[in-house]
């Protein structure tokens, strides 16, 4: 993949589109392409070495319980960023993170994203920081409301005062509830697909 | 002993009292304080406002939204930080209601005065930027973990028990 379509794709990234493209261009030339189909892109436990931008494609997130049993809690589309928990805090992975069929991804090294976000030029840095948050906020917003249906599907929720804003109306949209409400597969099912707003 | 000061407190909350001193000293002069009586809210769904706040004293609930639904996501206590999705991404609205729980005074910081800084690009814009991500990468995990737990609860049959200790006894049809 050209430098400058990697540029361009960056600058999807909330939080980047303000940067200079000469400065995407810059950054663009230490990510490398790559495709998985149907296997982990990393493991909770495994040391992180790497982060990515999720160009294409579908990866799901899994993450360990406290009785040790993996759990799909997010899927994520693009353009996005993954992986930045572990490479923001320097320890291993938190989740481990799968392409249910093909994804295909943006990879920069971890030692590489630290030195940009610790040494590099602010203007670059500096974004980059914002783009991990903007990213770590959506992923943590899904979470709640994911946490949030399971509290309506149980109804624990209570009606909301005062009349929704558009926007809103349109981001929360009410749990569709599965046809067999007694299955778990089909809950944990119908709950990703309210958080995913699909 | 006196009380500390709101700027003490303010300056050893979670998110400034990690940074380098000079980033500190820089930020701390940046916030405004503000009250809040218990009940009022100072954070609305879908609005469009941006400052960051600390919390100084008191405590706040978090509501988010499922359709015409809200539920308790959160209580927030003195050092939380509250609003930084839309403090650092222009495009963004606020996703939750923050409503006093008691009497309460924040700490804000407006959008403008931290892009200030970063025109600058003054360590203190690098440092609080740091801090959020340390910050948030946290509450994710965290976030991660309870909502897989609560997902092994949902089989084994304890979902509602697990769940009625985080939200609270049912109160379909209340309007509080």
């Amino acid at each position: 993949m050209k430098r400058e379509e990697i540029a361009r794709i960056l600058q999807a990234l909330p939080g980047l589109q303000d940067v200079a493209p000469r400065l995407l261009q810059s950054m663009a030339g230490h990510f490398e392409r790559q495709v998985v189909h149907g296997q982990p892109l990393c493991r909770e436990g495994e040391e992180a070495d790497a982060l990515y931008v999720l160009t294409a494609g579908q990866l799901d997130v899994y993450k360990r319980s406290d009785q040790g049993n993996d759990r799909l809690v997010a899927h994520l589309y693009p353009v996005t960023l993954v992986g930045t928990v572990a490479v923001v805090t320097g320890g291993r992975r938190t989740a481990t993170v799968m392409a249910p069929t093909w994804a295909e991804l943006l990879v920069m090294p971890a030692p590489v994203v630290r030195e940009l976000l610790e040494t590099w030029d602010f203007e670059v840095a500096s974004p980059l920081r914002r783009a991990i948050i903007v990213a770590t906020a959506g992923q943590l917003s899904q979470a709640n409301r994911t946490i949030g249906a399971l509290a309506v599907e149980l109804g624990l929720a209570e009606v909301a005062p005062g009349p929704l804003t558009h926007d809103l109306v349109a981001a929360a949209r009410p749990m569709e509830l599965p046809a067999n409400p007694s299955d778990p597969e089909a809950v944990e099912q119908a709950l990703l697909k309210a958080r995913a707003g699909v | 002993m006196p009380e500390p000061s709101i700027t003490d407190r303010l300056a050893g909350s979670p998110l400034l009292a990690a940074l380098d001193a000079e980033s500190r000293d820089a930020l701390v002069p940046l916030f405004t304080t503000e009250t809040f009586s218990a009940g009022e809210r100072l954070v609305t769904a879908g609005s469009s406002d941006r400052d960051l706040m600390v919390v100084v004293d008191g405590s706040l609930h978090v509501f988010t939204r499922e359709g015409d639904l809200r539920y308790r996501l959160a209580t927030l206590g003195p050092g939380d930080v509250i609003g930084e999705v839309a403090f650092f991404d222009p495009q963004a609205y606020r996703t939750a209601d923050v409503v006093a729980a008691t009497d309460v005074v924040v700490a804000k910081l407006s959008p403008d005065a931290y892009v200030n800084l970063r025109r600058r690009a003054h360590p203190a814009a690098s440092s609080l930027e740091t801090q959020v991500v340390r910050l948030l990468v946290g509450r994710l995990q965290a976030a991660d973990t309870l909502l897989a737990t609560l997902l092994d609860d949902h089989r084994s049959g304890r979902l509602a028990l697990s769940i009625a200790g985080l939200f609270g006894a049912p109160s379909v049809g209340s309007t509080s």
